[in-house]
């Protein structure tokens, strides 16, 4: 039998908050990882000090000053785990969710502010999409731009891998829905 | 290195308020982990958040051990 608390680890209808009744999650995307790079790139710029920090300490001060350094350099490894994942969660909590009825953005500005929009399937009138660069280019990610007959007119995707993959998916759950 | 400049640790005077700030900031750090873990259970759809948060908390007991060994050490 399986243990239903790691089932959640391996196992989602991919549900959120506010999913009506018979409403069907299609697709949930998020930002392409190319997004949270430069993030892991001063994480782990940040790692390689403190924990130089704290093996190297010897080298420039006394024995005595040694293990103060070593203490504060504990807490900044737990400070900068922290940070590392406050910039992950910010990144997994930026979705766009397309279900069978509408698609929903929703967006974490900080811990304590989130700002949901919500597109009707049926209220798309145009879709766009703009893969811009190199590294746009290459690792395959890019914008898509939704002209809307909603009260907001236009809805955006940013930065989502596989673009015109979603387009197509876009364009054919209006076309079922229309 | 000058050594007169070096404080003497066996000082309570000093490890007073050393030992207050590192209780302090670990209790700001289990706070602030209480939150990134609520946000990414309560509002994460599919099993990434989750899978996220719990590789998440097993590091920030590791990582407790080792900031608190390394704030023992100044008392060796």
């Amino acid at each position: 039998m399986k243990n239903p608390f790691f089932s959640i680890f391996i196992k989602s209808h991919n549900t959120f908050e506010g999913q009506l009744p018979d409403e069907r999650t299609v697709k949930v995307i998020r930002m392409h990882w190319y997004t949270l790079a430069g993030t892991l790139v001063v994480s782990l710029a940040s790692f390689i000090l403190i924990v130089a920090s704290i093996f190297m300490a010897r080298s420039f001060v006394d024995d005595r000053a040694v293990s103060i350094i070593r203490a504060f350099s504990g807490l900044a490894l737990l400070f900068w785990w922290y940070w590392t994942f406050y910039h992950i969660t910010m990144y997994v909590l930026r979705v766009w969710i397309i279900t069978n009825q509408r698609v929903v953005s929703s967006r974490q500005y900080g811990l304590f502010n989130r700002r949901i929009v919500e597109l009707a399937i049926e209220n798309i009138q145009d879709i766009s999409v703009n893969i811009d660069g190199m590294f746009g280019t290459f690792l395959e990610f890019g914008d898509i731009e939704i002209q809307t007959a909603g009260a907001e007119n236009k809805f955006f995707f940013r930065r989502i891998p596989e673009p015109l993959q979603v387009k197509e998916l876009l364009m054919l759950s209006n076309n079922k829905k229309v | 290195m000058n050594y007169q400049t070096v404080p003497n640790l066996t000082d309570p005077m000093l490890l007073l308020p050393i030992s207050l700030i590192f209780t302090l900031a670990t209790g700001l750090f289990w706070i602030l982990t209480f939150s990134i873990l609520y946000h990414l259970i309560r509002f994460g759809i599919g099993t990434m958040p989750k899978q996220i948060a719990f590789f998440y908390f097993c590091g920030c007991i590791v990582l407790n051990i080792v900031s608190t060994l390394l704030f023992m050490g100044i008392f060796l």
